[in-house]
């Protein structure tokens, strides 16, 4: 959302005369979000960088400064790399999966004459609204090894019983594959909220020509959607980079670190640990930011990229 | 409650508190602040009296009645879940809003709460002074002779009893009036139950790993390893060899302990979801009727007489498994609960209500609770509790012991073990990590380990020297002590 | 986006066509059946935990362990509901919760709206530097700054107070919904305007008269996120407590069900479920704006 509006077209400029009469509104319309901004979000930010370079002990008040040696100490942290390589894999995997789900049931649900639509979007809507919290304590009876209803099936198909959450192979697979369900219904919003640019004649007309359904998805509605794949994706990365609540509730990044994402480690570190750490868990939460924007950025830059070169072929 | 979750939820909860301690500079500038003062509380108002103790409710409540009634005005509690605790004091001393008495949760070492001008001495009643002369110790409860708190709970439990359904070992042939059960027997009985068909033996609490440190420690007790411990509660850093003063996680018993947890796993007579279950969950799967078999500390029948009510009565314990059947544990001395604020305008009143705390009612009272055994243990036998309750404290009365504590030598040792690193993966996550096979060889693992934390705590004990305090490893050092003996005030 | 917001949606284009229902009868007609059971089967699959959640509320805690995946109880526990409404006190934080999400929300709303709106249609000094910083800061992660953010909070005076706790819900982050409204009014013809100025109306009378109300369904979108992320938080709400547990929000109330040695299941799902309510109709309210809205702001 962000680059399509940097790169859309200025804003129609007033003649000069009405800038000057209205300056004074337009200060009035930004200094809401300007100050709420900068205090609530530029301030901690910077006050993470402070931070990070404090030796700031969990059972003392006492706070002094010791430069970057926590970020030397975090580049050759084993567990800091392992949790980026846990949420990068849950990325990898989820997201594509999560888009593509979710492109499916959008294209289903936007069909008008579908019966029970709007009520099967509700449906698949409802986990977005559900508590993280509890979705943990239900997850782990339907993931139960003794008698969850997976393992149930699972034996009725004569395969043998899968310890989902409790081993440290499959916990990671069975994360993601919950918050695969639970955020779907948000990417299905997105993408039926695509849809809607895809005018319905277009459609109609292709029907009449007697084409079908996948006719009418490839030459249709996939180029409509091309641009809209981008932020998608992009949204859904950034939301996914915060599966730290159900993570936390799940498995606690256990078991034995399988599932230990970096929000999750920087808490343990800032909160849970023996001995907290409050000025490494900043440094940990700055480099974490600092990852998250190169690779949203790469991701960016990437897409520009590959439109560019199809822009040249085309 | 019990004693490592406490630890555990007093180390985050103390994070916290650091962090709402910088916020709360602010409020904190030199010529405002009340810390230490007292001047600026004034003795108006009611009392107040913050604690996570949830179960506590009626003992408290009775306590504050008979405070009320004797003209010692109103108290107003307010309870708070531990894990938010450690946070509402911190934002409370920012803001200079102190109650008067708190429970510290925070796990800032009673020496600190005391150098840090946090706490304020109370003044006992004589009939207190009396009952409470054995159960303090100076640098943990007394300070400079003057008393600061006084132990609740008391340090003869710990949180691996082996309760069980009878039915299921009365069938699998088990004698459900043993009060102990030998590593053997328990092997036995387990495969014996598994194959009567009817559910798996035991249900472990895998996905707690506070909770396996301490069941791994009290094990390796009760296989004969003696240790000396800070406090009642169990965390790694506090765990010493006494003869050497060393750490001895890699030591024969604590890998037997280990061998004897994992054999239960390979036995086939562990609830499979056991490696996902916390000792809440656990719990409720073993009331449920899911497995026969759960470790777990006294306040066992407590939860179930509120949520499993049908289950209790069939259900009896035994103490902990040991190689011979007669294994011994022990922990440090049990610390205060509950501390007045510096700040606190109700000195007198305090010191009325703490000293009601040490009254043998109160005892009863907590008794009845069937949470963490009261100091005096002989107090459950008036109090109208579970007969398992009585049963799991006779167990205790027998069996746990009162170990060295280096803190109590030398508070010093305190601030050493505040400034230790945590050592990952922690001596659970090893636990946790050999049951579910994800390390292979306990041995290395726990002999990095160990390294490690040694390596930790001699540069602690220099960074603490180089400040100014006088603490070696000789204080960690008790050549005389036994396991199964009571390493009492006076040996120090 | 205009050309969105006149296009008739899905629903309303449907009755009018009819050509090829005359040439394709049953199939076309059996094969959206089809696909509807098939979609039903998997919906239901779908929600299912959250039925089980649903179950659970009415279960006792024996029921809910020995019960393992049967939705019906054998007994119903109505109780857990009063339970959680009075004796945990979630009547309270209902209030709390209404409260701190409504202000939140309004607050999001109109300050997100307003520097849209400016930043979209006017020219000023500092503008483009403003996007930059919004669309830079819109990828870190936020959940971090607790810590300033209390320290912060402390200083101007509002911790432990709601206004305290509204600001910084509010305050943070929401740069989606700027960079939404941004979007939107970026394509609203200038005739639109002119003809306000011609009728006499002023800056903030075309703003509050004309271009918000027809931002609608972007303001639907920017409510239904706002409310859910603020309904269900948790950290804030927990901080901005600690001393004064009346002010609790129900995100938070629900931790009084885990006790030290027990956790209250067939409470927390009575509570879960309760709270559950207030956003599902919510989102069915807004469903159909809330699509457009988001339509409307993916196409620009």
């Amino acid at each position: 959302m962000a680059t399509t509006l940097t790169r859309s077209a200025p804003p129609p400029t007033p003649p000069r005369s009405a800038r000057a009469r209205h300056g004074g509104w337009i200060a009035l319309f930004v200094a809401p979000t300007v100050v709420l901004f900068g205090l609530y979000t530029l301030w901690p930010s910077l006050s993470s960088v402070f931070y990070s370079m404090l030796e700031w002990r969990g059972l003392g008040t006492d706070r002094s400064f010791i430069g970057l040696s926590h970020y030397e100490r975090a580049l050759a942290d084993p567990l800091f790399w392992r949790s980026v390589g846990v949420t990068m894999a849950i990325i990898a995997v989820t997201v594509p999966i999560r888009v593509a789900i979710a492109l499916v049931l959008a294209i289903m649900l936007n069909n008008p004459r579908l019966p029970l639509a709007r009520l099967l979007r509700t449906a698949f809507f409802l986990p977005v609204v559900a508590t993280t919290a509890i979705v943990g304590i239900v997850m782990g009876f339907v993931l139960d090894p003794s008698a969850g209803p997976v393992n149930t099936l699972l034996e009725l198909l004569g395969l043998p019983p899968v310890d989902f959450l409790g081993s440290s192979d499959t916990a990671l697979g069975s994360v993601m594959a919950v918050h695969i369900w639970k955020w779907m219904g948000i990417t299905m919003i997105y993408w039926l909220a695509a849809l809607q640019t895809v005018p319905m004649d277009l459609y109609e007309a292709a029907e009449i020509d007697g084409a079908g359904t996948w006719h009418k998805f490839r030459h249709i509605t996939l180029p409509m959607l091309t641009p809209f794949a981008v932020i998608i994706t992009l949204l859904t990365v950034v939301e996914t980079m915060q599966v730290f609540d159900l993570v936390l509730t799940m498995t606690g990044g256990g078991p034995f670190f399988s599932t230990l994402v970096t929000e999750v480690y920087i808490y343990e570190q800032a909160f849970t640990s023996a001995n907290p750490n409050l000025g490494y868990a900043a440094t940990l939460g700055v480099l974490f930011g600092v990852l998250t924007v190169i690779v949203v950025g790469s991701l960016l830059l990437i897409t520009r990229l590959v439109r560019g070169r199809k822009e040249v072929t085309a | 409650m019990n004693p490592t979750r406490r630890t555990m939820l007093g180390a985050s909860a103390a994070a916290l508190t650091a962090t709402l301690a910088a916020c709360s500079r602010s409020s904190d500038s030199p010529d405002t602040s009340g810390t230490g003062s007292g001047t600026d509380a004034a003795p108006t108002g009611t009392l107040q009296w913050w604690d996570h103790f949830e179960p506590l409710e009626s003992a408290l409540t009775g306590l504050f009645e008979d405070f009320a009634t004797a003209g010692g005005g109103e108290v107003e509690r307010t309870v708070y879940n531990p894990n938010e605790m450690g946070q509402a004091l911190q934002l409370a001393l920012g803001s200079d809003q102190m109650p008067d008495v708190f429970s510290n949760l925070t796990d800032i070492p009673a020496p600190a709460l005391v150098s840090r001008e946090l706490v304020g001495a109370v003044t006992l009643d004589s009939q207190a002074q009396s009952a409470a002369a054995d159960l303090l110790f100076e640098g943990m409860h007394t300070f400079d002779g003057a008393v600061y708190s006084i132990p609740l709970f008391s340090h003869q439990q710990h949180s691996s009893l082996t309760w069980f359904d009878l039915d299921q070992v009365e069938r699998a042939g088990g004698d459900p009036e043993a009060m102990t059960i030998t590593w053997e027997e328990f092997r036995r009985l387990a495969r014996a139950i598994t194959a009567n068909g009817d559910m798996p033996a035991w249900v472990g609490n895998l996905a707690f790993t506070g909770r396996l440190e301490e069941q791994i420690v009290d094990l390796a007790q009760a296989a004969g390893r003696p240790l000396a411990f800070n406090t009642a509660g169990v965390s790694a850093p506090d765990v010493t060899d006494p003869a050497t003063g060393d750490y001895v996680f890699n030591s024969e018993e604590f890998i037997e302990a280990l061998e004897f947890l994992a054999s239960l796993i390979a036995d086939g007579v562990m609830l499979g979801a056991s490696t996902s279950l916390d000792a809440r969950d656990a719990r409720a799967r073993w009331a449920a009727g899911d497995a026969a078999i759960f470790f777990d500390g006294p306040w066992n029948p407590g939860v179930l007489s509120g949520q499993f009510p049908d289950f209790l009565p069939q259900v009896s314990v035994t103490n902990l498994p040991s190689p011979d059947g007669n294994g011994y544990t022990a922990r440090g001395p049990s610390s205060g609960q509950f501390w007045m604020s510096a700040t606190s305008g109700h000195v007198d009143g305090v010191g009325t209500l703490f000293s009601l705390l040490t009254r043998p009612e109160f005892s009863t009272a907590l008794a009845s609770n069937m949470d963490q055994p009261p100091v005096d243990l002989a107090a459950v036998a008036d109090a109208d509790v579970d007969p398992t309750y009585t049963r799991a404290i006779d167990i205790f009365t027998d069996w746990c012991r009162l170990a060295p504590s280096p803190l109590v030598r030398n508070p010093a040792v305190g601030e050493v073990i505040a400034q230790m690193e945590e050592i990952r993966p922690s001596l659970g996550e090893i636990v946790q990590g050999y049951l579910g096979g994800n390390i292979d060889d306990a041995s290395a693992a726990l002999t990095t380990f160990n390294d490690a934390i040694s390596a930790e705590r001699d540069r602690a004990i220099d960074a603490v020297t180089s400040d100014g305090l006088e603490v070696s490893l000789a204080d960690w050092e008790f050549s005389g002590y036994e396991l199964g003996t009571d390493y009492g005030p006076d040996r120090y | 986006m205009t050309s969105t917001l006149s296009r008739p949606t899905a629903e309303r284009a449907s009755p009018a066509k009819g050509t090829d229902r005359r040439r394709l009868p049953v199939s076309r007609k059996t094969m959206r059946w089809v696909q509807t059971a098939i979609l039903v089967v998997v919906a239901l699959i779908w929600i299912y935990p959250l039925l089980w959640i649903f179950a659970a509320s009415v279960k006792d805690a024996t029921g809910i362990f020995a019960g393992g995946l049967s939705l019906l109880p054998e007994q119903w526990h109505w109780d857990n509901y009063s339970r959680a409404w009075s004796e945990a006190g979630f009547s309270r934080y209902m209030i709390n919760t209404v409260i701190v999400t409504v202000a939140t929300v309004a607050i999001v709303v109109v300050r997100c709206a307003a520097a849209g709106y400016v930043i979209a249609r006017y020219r000023f000094r500092g503008r483009r530097l403003l996007i930059g910083v919004l669309a830079a800061t819109m990828f870190i992660p936020t959940g971090l700054f607790i810590v300033p953010v209390v320290e912060l909070s402390d200083v101007l005076g509002l911790l432990n107070t709601h206004l305290g706790l509204i600001l910084a819900l509010a305050g943070g982050g929401h740069v989606a919904a700027v960079l939404l409204y941004a979007g939107f009014f970026a394509q609203i013809p200038k005739e639109l305007e002119e003809a306000a100025v011609v009728d006499g109306a002023g800056f903030a009378r075309t703003f509050f008269r004309i271009m918000l109300p027809l931002s609608g369904p972007i303001t639907a979108t920017v409510v239904v996120l706002t409310f859910l992320a603020t309904w269900n938080n948790f950290f804030l709400p927990l901080v901005f407590t600690f001393s004064v547990p009346d002010n609790r929000t129900l995100a938070v109330g629900m931790l009084a069900f885990e006790g030290t040695n027990s956790t209250d299941w067939s409470g927390l799902a009575a509570a879960a479920s309760l709270s559950l309510l207030p956003i599902l109709a919510l989102f069915v309210l807004l469903q159909r704006h809330f699509v457009e809205g988001i339509a409307g702001a993916v196409k620009s």
